[in-house]
């Protein structure tokens, strides 16, 4: 059975809190998702049997909890492997964006809820 | 508190006071209104939705991409790109941006520091629930916050009362959780502004079409109040560059909350469910002495074409089943009373967004309402909030309070 060894970094976030993190799998060559296999603060090592279907390794972290998620796509899944998630780039544009190139000074504008 | 910040918010605490008031709006007086926030809002924990979505929903959620350059954007199916911006708050900004806890007894202080009694709460970043096309998709994103606002509200529903969110571009879907949450025990429903997510067309589904009136029945029947929040309905982003700011808040925000109201107004269905009730919320009052005047110049002077013919004009199904909320709304206040609008509209201080007047909504209230009858004043401030949402009312509120 494939293993997936996780390490999430005790990292500080913008409150000055531990880190959130989530990690789920991903089940198909666009992105789609399976389940979730942890979701909590960071500072944590952990073993995870991978499912049959999963192609591949999502993991979400929180830097602003008022704010969207930030994520880092792992993929490749064929034997059992390490990821320390304080490795992942999340600067860099991930393998499913669902961003389109962006057309607008929007950014300058108002959102109800935003800017927490 | 550093001196810039005093500056830009020494606004906020400005009075002419309270003379020759019976009642204040005063936190802690003895003489206080029963005051009623009929717009507020929580922060949702930041992983609710990853955490609880169906798991073939979970790729769709809203979330933070990287450009090829670098530059980070919130993206959220249904809306244009957002950079995301390194927004530096403090003093009493930075409080504001850090409140709005999901704990009730933290809620509880903050209000108390308000004067606020009771309070209807809607969503923060789960406005965004109905920011997509797919509305079944929405349905499900909103079904995971009214489960959780349950669980974190339930046992404070007699003061913090979350409205129960719902997809109405999914008829059927949103038929059952009306009655799920309504059996739940909640006190009203927040709907979007329009059904149909996006800028609009007369192909869309709409309220004024016959095709809403099993959900009209399921919200009839459960007698639950329904809301209208601005910005819900389409992107309220629809212009960029020049301006962009102001004509966002001002037309593609607030304006769109007037045409839930139009639709119901005239369409006949407060003639097949007269005991609907329904309230625009966040999108100020001034409008809506101008709004129920339009709606009767078109009925009348339109009438070749207006259909179908109602049992009354479209401006007396807002005085009989329709509210507005607001904050600070001078223009509208001044209205008030002229146009017989005392019991349609409810305060609201918006807590915790920047936009309201937490924590210094006694100020507020006192810059604007002065001039109002002493029973105006009670009812806008909290008793007619608290007939709409059927609050309880206290005994000691109950005196002389008659608008």
């Amino acid at each position: 059975m494939r293993e997936l060894v996780v390490s999430l970094p005790a990292e500080v976030n913008e409150h000055g809190d531990q880190m959130l993190w989530y990690g789920s799998w991903l089940v198909s060559d666009d992105g789609t998702e399976g389940e979730g296999f942890y979701s909590g603060r960071g500072g944590l090592a952990g073993r995870f049997p991978v499912p049959p279907a999963a192609v591949g390794v999502r993991v979400r972290r929180w830097p602003n909890e008022g704010l969207e998620p930030e994520y880092a796509d792992l993929i490749g899944l064929a034997s059992s492997r390490k990821v320390g998630a304080g490795d992942l780039d999340f600067d860099i544009t991930q393998p499913f964006s669902r961003l389109h190139l962006p057309d607008s000074s929007r950014d300058e504008t108002w959102e109800k809820g935003s800017a927490r | 508190m550093t001196t810039a910040e005093v500056n830009v918010n020494a606004y906020r605490a400005i009075t002419p006071g309270h003379e020759g008031w019976q009642r204040v709006a005063t936190p802690g007086a003895p003489n206080k209104y029963f005051m009623v926030s009929s717009d507020c809002h929580v922060n949702e924990p930041p992983n609710l939705w990853v955490e609880r979505i169906d798991d073939k929903y979970r790729h769709r959620l809203p979330r933070i991409e990287v450009d090829a350059n670098g530059v980070k954007w919130s993206v959220t199916e249904g809306h244009h790109p957002v950079k995301i911006r390194d927004l530096k708050l403090e003093g009493e900004d930075q409080e504001r941006a850090s409140a709005g806890s999901r704990d009730p007894e933290e809620r509880l202080r903050d209000h108390a520091r308000d004067g606020i009694d009771a309070e209807i709460i809607f969503p923060n970043r789960g406005l965004n629930m109905w920011a997509t096309p797919d509305a079944v998709f929405s349905q499900a994103m909103c079904r995971v916050y009214n489960e959780w606002a349950w669980e974190v509200f339930g046992d404070y529903y007699d003061r913090l009362s979350p409205m129960a969110c719902i997809a109405t571009g999914d008829i059927e879907g949103s038929i059952a959780e009306v009655y799920r949450v309504a059996k739940q025990g909640f006190r009203g429903l927040s709907l979007p502004c329009k059904p149909a997510w996006g800028a609009g067309s007369s192909e869309d589904l709409n309220y004024n079409l016959p095709v809403y009136d099993p959900l009209w029945a399921a919200i009839a029947e459960t007698d639950l109040p329904m809301t209208f929040h601005v910005s819900t309905g389409k992107d309220p982003r629809g212009a960029k560059g020049n301006g962009g700011a102001v004509i966002n808040y001002a037309i593609h925000s607030l304006a769109p909350t007037a045409e839930p109201i139009v639709n119901l107004c005239s369409s006949g269905v407060l003639d097949r469910f007269p005991t609907l009730r329904f309230a625009s919320v966040e999108a100020g009052i001034g409008w809506v002495p101008w709004l129920l005047n339009a709606m009767d110049e078109a009925y009348h002077k339109h009438h070749m074409w207006a259909f179908p013919k109602l049992q009354m004009l479209p401006s007396e199904y807002y005085h009989r089943n329709g509210a507005s909320t607001f904050g600070e709304d001078p223009p509208g206040i001044d209205m008030v009373e002229q146009y017989g609008l005392q019991k349609n509209f409810m305060w609201g201080n918006d807590y915790p967004h920047h936009e309201g007047t937490w924590p210094h909504s006694a100020a507020a209230i006192e810059r604007t309402m002065g001039h109002l009858s002493e029973p105006a004043r009670a009812a806008i401030v909290g008793l007619n909030a608290a007939e709409f949402f059927k609050f309880e009312v206290p005994a000691w509120a109950k005196a002389g309070a008659s608008a």
